[in-house]
């Protein structure tokens, strides 16, 4: 029933988008006829577009005169102002104005024109839409009964599908279904004789045998459909329903409907129960579809036939080929296999045909023509018997191909001859294969490929066809790295006489391509050949020889080959000599390294010989390369710094790696510093003799390497024996110090110096370090920073001494300082990391105190170097300039760990002090300490007023009691005041404030403190100073202190004549004053009150005096 | 090169040479290969004295810490049991060293029945003490050095400090706000200062036992006894400087404080040749207060403590 709804939905489809296209054709023809009836003179349309089109005219005529008016009047305007008159614009504004007013407006006459213009053009737009819609309407009105109609024979077709589908027998239903195929069939007699219909009535006779086919194949399986019980005789009606469609396919004279009635019967067949019947028909079906390829060059329809027939085949194969073991029977699998050949044959003739004679590749056929062979090894796979004969058939095969593709080319068909050709190549190979079902090992068959490929090669060489010659390499390399991983992997231990054949063959034809002139070709089976040779030579590790012995065959076997090629002068094999002698020194180093044990003497012994040999021969290829005049093969061009280009020896990397090879070996014993040492200085030496750029890299890498190991080894390697890092460590000095010796560079025409300062540098400190870690942690920290000093006059006396470019120290000073910068800093890290954690005393005094105050000593010494004025500018000396400031803080680390915390203030004033006076005293150099005394003055101020008033001490004693060092710091920040009143004025004059470095805070501060002294000098005391009185003193006598600080303040303001500290002292004393009466008066005791007011009163009565006395001052 | 410079020179080099030549002789060592806790103790001292001066200029003084101390011990004074000897004991060494205090409050302490060894100090001479850390204590001196270090933290007002904001917001009704600052304070910047904290409690604590009969070595030999019992977990060999890690410790490693404080003392006895100190291992033993009776032969002299510092 599902189907009859079906078809009848189809029909009705078929129907509307005939009908559909029936009325676009209608349209066209009236838009077609409306178009001619507007070329037609005098019509209202043409009318209508010639009047636009003038008005557009006149309104860009109006513009173009109101632009170059205005353009007129701009100029004149211009001329004006330049001989200096005033330009007339406001005066003449209304007459000049006239256009711009004029424009909007004749721009809006012109824009309403525009608009005029855009509406009659959306008129005509719109005009042509409501025509539309009349043509819709009028169609409408026009066909409403054929709609109408349609609707109600749809209807009635459906009404009719649902009684058929619910009355009908199988039988009948297979009847309506031949009669619509009938229909059909009558529909494209009717149609075909139409030029027009010609291509849909040719699909709709396709419709008509697909339908067919349906009711064919429905009759015996489709339920609902099947009316025939007999398979017999439904096989019977599927062929028929097939054989109309094949002639169908034949008869419609194009590729897409022989492809469909062929896939279309193929379908129909895999609907059908499996048998072998069913393959004996999809093959004739096949075999129908590819002869009809032959009518012309129908690729297309190859291709989908015979993809057709491949899916056709795995579904058979899966769907009946297999028994109860789940294997499939001779016979079925002869007849697949039959069916194979049959079609695969035939489809592969199909392009040896003049038709396609072609010089040039041809896409299509050569895709079709390659699936033919691919679909057809699938197939043979799929059915393969697994017998051993095939290897002979496949060969037989493979041959047959080969003479094809000669056929080919005799027919000129040279895409066909090149597929062939490869085609063959690949059944040879896989005939190769199946070698294996003759119990061939697999190495020989590796062996066997790798020759027939040569033979292929040889044949190609010979015919001169260049795509072959080169896709016979490209399989021939891939065959040679097959046997390779072959000979190494699996199956080593049989392969060195193989290996060495193979290697032969190769090299023999590599001379052939020599021969032939086909460079690359015997470049390239040169290097095949060796690999193959080296190959052999590593299997005789399967006979038991060293692995270190194989590889040093290997090192010897290269070197031979390298020296073949360098006397052949073969430069690029020469290239490839060298390379694959780094590679080979490489590898035994490698081995070398693998091998190593400690706990073996014997092998310490014989490998530290062999690396040591192969050390000098390196060391002789590295003298003969870079003494040849072409620069050697195994140099690489270098850029320098100055634009020049300089040689780069690899050697002298692999000189550097074979000696790291033997540090390595030789390390751990207490001796072998002195020996690598040795050995690094001797090549530092060839280095400098020789000059190459190579080597000295390599020395770099080496030195740098093996000091890494010394330090390593120092660290670890001498549990409890002190004096072991010491010795052993010792020789590394040397070393760089030969590094900087020996560091003249004909390249740069200079001594390069600072790699081998740094180095020696770093070993010093490290090699410190470790010595120093048994006896005490402080010792690293401490000699480091005494060694700094040294480093410090060492890099002056460079700079004094080694002017000249040519000395070898010149510049040195920098690394030197560096150095020194960098001693510096360790020691700081080191002191805050370890020292601050110990409170160690020796004897009386502190370790950490010790330390500091040296180092303290030290930063002075640091800022007290005389460096001459032109260095001054130089950055690399502008941290030297910073040691003042290093000492200062230095210091005051040192109060603040060492100075208990309720003398503190004391500490601060008292360096505020020092700093203050060394400031005016030596105002040219040091004329920032004044700034920092005002920065630790302030610290002193919030430390009397927040800290030590909080300060609370179980102690009893008056000298652990925070006011009394408050106090005393009091006094002394008195002290700083009347100083700084008194000497910071001149010395600021004198002087001024000056910082070694660009000060973007401390500048703008020193400026606000110079302008607003009372604010940030004095103020600060006197707050500090009665905050210390409120949070120190008891609250009765509160009073009295604050006013004797009134007092002091008007004694300063007397002392310094400055009228605003007086006006302060009197606000201070007016506010004690109110607190007596509100405060003490009220709350105190009488003994208190009466201090309190007698102190008061005699301070102020002293003021008076003082006031009467000093009038003048104010 | 001048002469004095070149004289200050070979002062330098001389100097420093003798000074390696003296660390080389005597080979004083470090409790840790390195550790930046010292550093960031110097550090946050700075942050702690800001810290300070904004709880001085707030109108919040003892008397509010006192207030809020009592309200404490209102809150925990029915955990406290009078027969429990080992509160009336820690109370009773609590009261030999709080005649060191300067601050108007009433020291208490209570006892917490926890296994690990620990002790804490709340605003207002509030101390609570665990039951742990009288099992690891080997004398009355040790314990008199916890509760002195306990104090330290009262009397230096590192505990108003930590709730300032809280006794603030309280005298205008509403202490929820003050928590919250207190408590934002805390999480951001007293990492920072603690560690400087604690080493001023420690201070205050050997400062507080020098003025007693107690051994001065108390303050060491307790923080060893937390040594001991936290072992590897404080270990130096597991110690390794880590600069994060460090600056968020809230303490000093213990061997510092252990190595410091045996110095101290080390220092101490040799400048008080003559003195005669009390270790109170018969008193914790027996939970009697040194106080109430003292054993003879627990006193001891400088040759005693020197030989003790020797093992």
């Amino acid at each position: 029933m599902e189907f009859t709804i079906f078809l009848l939905f189809i029909a009705f489809i078929v129907i509307i988008i005939l009908w559909r296209r029936l009325k676009k054709l209608e349209a066209r023809f009236n838009s077609l006829e409306d178009l001619f009836m507007r070329q037609e003179p005098g019509h209202e349309l043409l009318k209508e577009r010639q009047k636009v089109m003038q008005k557009e005219k006149q309104a860009a005529a109006l513009d173009n005169k109101v632009e170059s008016r205005l353009q007129q009047q701009v100029e004149k305007e211009k001329q004006d102002q330049k001989i200096g008159k005033k330009p007339a614009l406001k005066k003449e504004e209304p007459a000049q104005k006239k256009p711009e007013v004029i424009i909007p407006q004749q721009k809006a006459a012109a824009g309403k024109g525009k608009t005029d213009t855009a509406v009659t053009q959306k008129a005509a737009v719109k005009k042509p839409k409501s025509e539309l819609l009349q043509k819709i309407e009028k169609q409408f009105v026009e066909n409403w009964t054929g709609i109408v109609g349609s609707i109600v024979m749809v209807m009635g077709i459906g009404f009719l599908g649902i009684y058929a589908a619910l009355k009908m027998s199988p039988f009948i239903r297979f009847l309506m279904l031949d009669a619509i195929a009938v229909s059909l069939l009558a529909l494209y007699l009717f149609l075909k004789r139409k030029s027009f219909w010609e291509k849909i009535a040719a699909w709709i006779r396709s419709s008509s045998g697909a339908v067919f086919l349906f009711a064919c194949l429905g009759s015996g399986g489709i339920p609902g459909l099947k009316w025939i019980s007999n398979p017999w005789l439904a096989l019977g009606l599927l062929c028929v329903g097939i054989a109309v469609n094949i002639f169908l396919g034949f008869a419609g004279k194009a590729q897409v409907f022989a492809s469909l009635h062929v896939v279309l019967s193929l379908v129909a067949l895999a609907i059908a129960p499996q048998s072998m019947v069913t393959l004996a028909l999809s093959s004739i079906v096949v075999f129908c579809g590819v002869i009809m390829t032959y009518r012309d060059r129908w690729d297309y329809h190859l291709l989908v036939t015979i993809s057709g027939f491949l899916i056709f085949q795995v579904f058979w194969f899966f769907s009946m080929g297999l028994d109860a073991k789940g294997v499939m029977t001779l016979t079925q699998k002869i007849s697949g296999l039959a069916s194979i050949a049959v079609i695969g044959i035939t489809a592969c003739f199909v392009h040896y045909r003049k038709l396609y004679k072609s010089s040039g590749f041809e896409k299509l056929p050569f895709i079709t023509h390659l699936m033919n062979w691919f679909y057809m090894a699938i197939g043979f796979l799929m059915y393969s018997t697994g017998s051993k004969w095939n290897t002979i058939i496949i060969g037989a095969a493979s041959l047959a191909a080969f003479l094809l593709a000669r056929y080919a080319r005799r027919l000129n068909i040279r895409w066909l001859f090149l597929t062939d050709t490869l085609v063959a190549q690949s059944i040879a190979l896989f005939a190769m294969m199946t070698l294996n079902r003759w119990n061939v090992n697999e190495l020989i068959i590796c062996t066997l490929i790798f020759a027939e490929i040569l033979i292929f090669l040889a044949v190609m060489i010979h015919e001169k066809e260049k795509l072959l010659v080169q896709v016979g390499s490209a399989i021939h390399f891939l065959s040679a790295a097959v046997l390779f991983i072959m000979a190494l992997v699996l199956i080593a231990y049989k392969s060195v006489f193989i290996l060495c054949c193979a290697g032969a063959l190769a090299y023999l034809i590599a001379w052939y391509a020599r021969k032939s002139e086909i460079r690359w070709l015997f470049t390239t089976d040169v290097l095949i050949g060796e690999a193959l040779v080296l190959a052999a030579v590593y299997s005789l590790y399967w006979w038991g020889v060293d692995r270190l012995i194989i590889t040093v065959l290997m090192y010897v076997e290269i070197l031979a080959f390298l020296a073949v090629f360098v006397r052949m002068k073969e430069k690029l094999l020469e290239k490839a000599g060298v390379y694959l002698h780094h590679g080979s020194a490489l590898i035994v180093l490698i081995t070398a390294l693998a091998l190593l044990d400690y706990n073996n003497t014997a092998i310490i012994v014989q490998n530290s010989i062999v690396v040591s040999v192969l050390l000098i021969i390196e060391v002789l290829c590295h003298i003969y390369f870079t003494g040849r005049k072409d620069k050697g093969p195994d140099t690489i061009e270098v850029p320098l710094s100055s634009g020049e280009k300089s040689d780069f020896s690899v050697t002298g990397i692999a000189i550097a790696l074979i000696s790291l090879v033997l540090a390595v070996y030789l390390y751990h014993y207490i001796w072998a510093g002195y020996l690598l040492s040795g050995l690094g200085i001797g090549l530092l030496l060839l280095r400098q003799r020789i000059q190459s750029l190579g080597l000295a890299a390599g020395m770099a890498l080496y030195i740098v390497v093996l000091h890494f190991m010394s330090w390593y080894h120092m660290a670890n390697g001498f549990e409890k024996d002190l004096a072991g890092p010491v010795i052993y460590g010792l020789p590394l000095f040397a070393l760089s110090i030969a590094g900087i010796r020996l560091s003249f560079f004909d390249a740069f025409k200079r001594y390069i110096t600072a790699p081998g300062i740094y180095l020696f540098t770093l070993h010093f400190l490290i090699y410190s370090f470790i010595a120093a870690k048994p006896f005490s942690p402080f010792i690293a920290g401490t000699l480091w920073l005494l060694v700094s000093v040294i480093y410090l006059e060492a890099a002056l006396f460079v700079n004094r001494s080694y002017t000249s470019e040519e000395s070898f120290l010149h510049g040195a000073e920098r690394p030197i300082l560096h150095g020194a910068y960098v001693m510096v800093v360790l020691f700081i890290i080191r002191h805050l990391s370890v020292h601050l954690q110990s409170e160690i005393f020796i004897g009386f005094i502190k370790v950490r105190l010790l330390i500091e105050v040296f180092a303290v000593a030290v930063f002075i010494y640091w800022a007290l170097a005389r460096i001459p004025d032109k260095l001054r500018e130089e950055k690399i000396w502008k941290p030297q300039q910073l040691f003042w400031e290093f000492a200062i803080v230095f210091t005051i680390i040192t109060i603040a760990l060492e100075v208990p915390s309720q003398w503190h203030p004391l500490g601060w004033i008292g360096l505020a002090l020092v700093l203050f006076l060394a400031g005016v005293r030596f105002g040219e150099l040091l004329s920032r300490f004044r700034f920092y005394s005002i920065l630790l003055f302030w610290v002193t101020a919030f430390h009397i007023a927040f800290i030590s008033t909080n300060y609370v001490t179980p102690s009893v004693h008056w000298l652990d009691q925070a006011w009394v060092g408050g106090t005393a710091a009091l006094l002394l920040q008195f002290l700083f005041v009347a100083l700084y009143y008194k000497m910071d004025g001149k010395a600021y004059e004198k002087d001024g404030i000056a910082f070694p470095f660009r000060g973007k805070v401390t500048s703008p501060l020193v400026e606000k403190i110079r302008s607003r002294q009372n604010l940030w000098i004095y103020y600060p005391f006197f707050i500090s100073i009665g905050l210390f009185f409120y949070w120190t003193f008891d609250k009765s006598i509160l009073t009295l202190m604050w006013v004797t600080e009134a007092f002091a303040i008007f004694i300063l303001s007397i002392i310094l004549r400055e009228n605003h500290f007086r006006y302060l002292s009197m606000a201070a004393l007016f506010a004690c004053l109110i607190r007596l009466v509100v405060y003490d008066l009220a709350r105190s005791g009488v003994i208190t009150r009466a201090i309190v007011c007698i102190g008061v009163g005699l301070i102020m009565v002293f003021m008076n005096v003082l006031y009467t006395k000093y009038r003048d001052r104010f | 090169m001048g002469k004095i410079r070149l004289i200050f020179f070979a002062v330098l080099i001389i100097g420093g040479a003798g000074l390696i030549a003296l660390l080389t002789i005597k080979k004083p060592q470090t409790p840790m290969d390195a550790s930046f806790a010292p550093a960031f103790q110097l550090i946050g001292r700075s942050t702690r004295s800001l810290s300070r001066a904004l709880t001085r200029v707030m109108p919040i003084n003892d008397l509010d810490e006192k207030e809020y101390g009592d309200a404490i011990a209102a809150r925990y004074k029915h955990t406290a049991d009078k027969d429990d000897r080992d509160h009336v004991y820690v109370n009773e060494v609590m009261r030999t060293i709080v005649k060191s205090a300067r601050k108007p409050f009433i020291y208490r302490v209570f006892i917490m029945n926890n296994p690990s060894p620990n002790a804490f100090a709340c605003p207002g001479g509030v101390i609570f003490v665990t039951r742990g850390l009288l099992k690891i204590m080997e004398s009355e001196s040790e314990i008199a050095a916890v509760l002195a270090h306990e104090m330290g933290h009262v009397e230096r007002s590192h505990c108003i400090d930590a709730v300032r904001f809280q006794l603030l917001t309280k005298k205008v009704g509403s202490t929820t706000l003050g928590k919250i600052a207190d408590f934002a304070v805390n999480i951001m910047v007293r990492h920072s200062y603690s560690k400087t904290q604690e080493d001023d409690a420690d201070s205050y604590a050997f400062d507080c036992i020098k003025d007693t009969d107690y051994d001065p070595a108390a303050v060491a030999s307790a923080f060893q006894a937390f040594l001991d019992f936290y072992g590897k977990e404080d270990h130096p060999e597991n110690e390794k400087a880590h600069l994060l890690r460090e600056y968020f410790m809230s303490h000093p490693h213990m061997v510092h404080r252990v190595e410091k404080y045996s110095e101290y003392a080390k220092r101490w006895w040799d400048t008080h040749e003559e003195a005669e100190r009390y270790r109170g291992k018969k008193n914790l033993k027996n939970r009697v207060p040194m106080r109430k009776e003292v054993f003879k032969s627990e006193w001891f002299k400088a040759d005693t403590a020197k030989k003790k510092n020797k093992k």
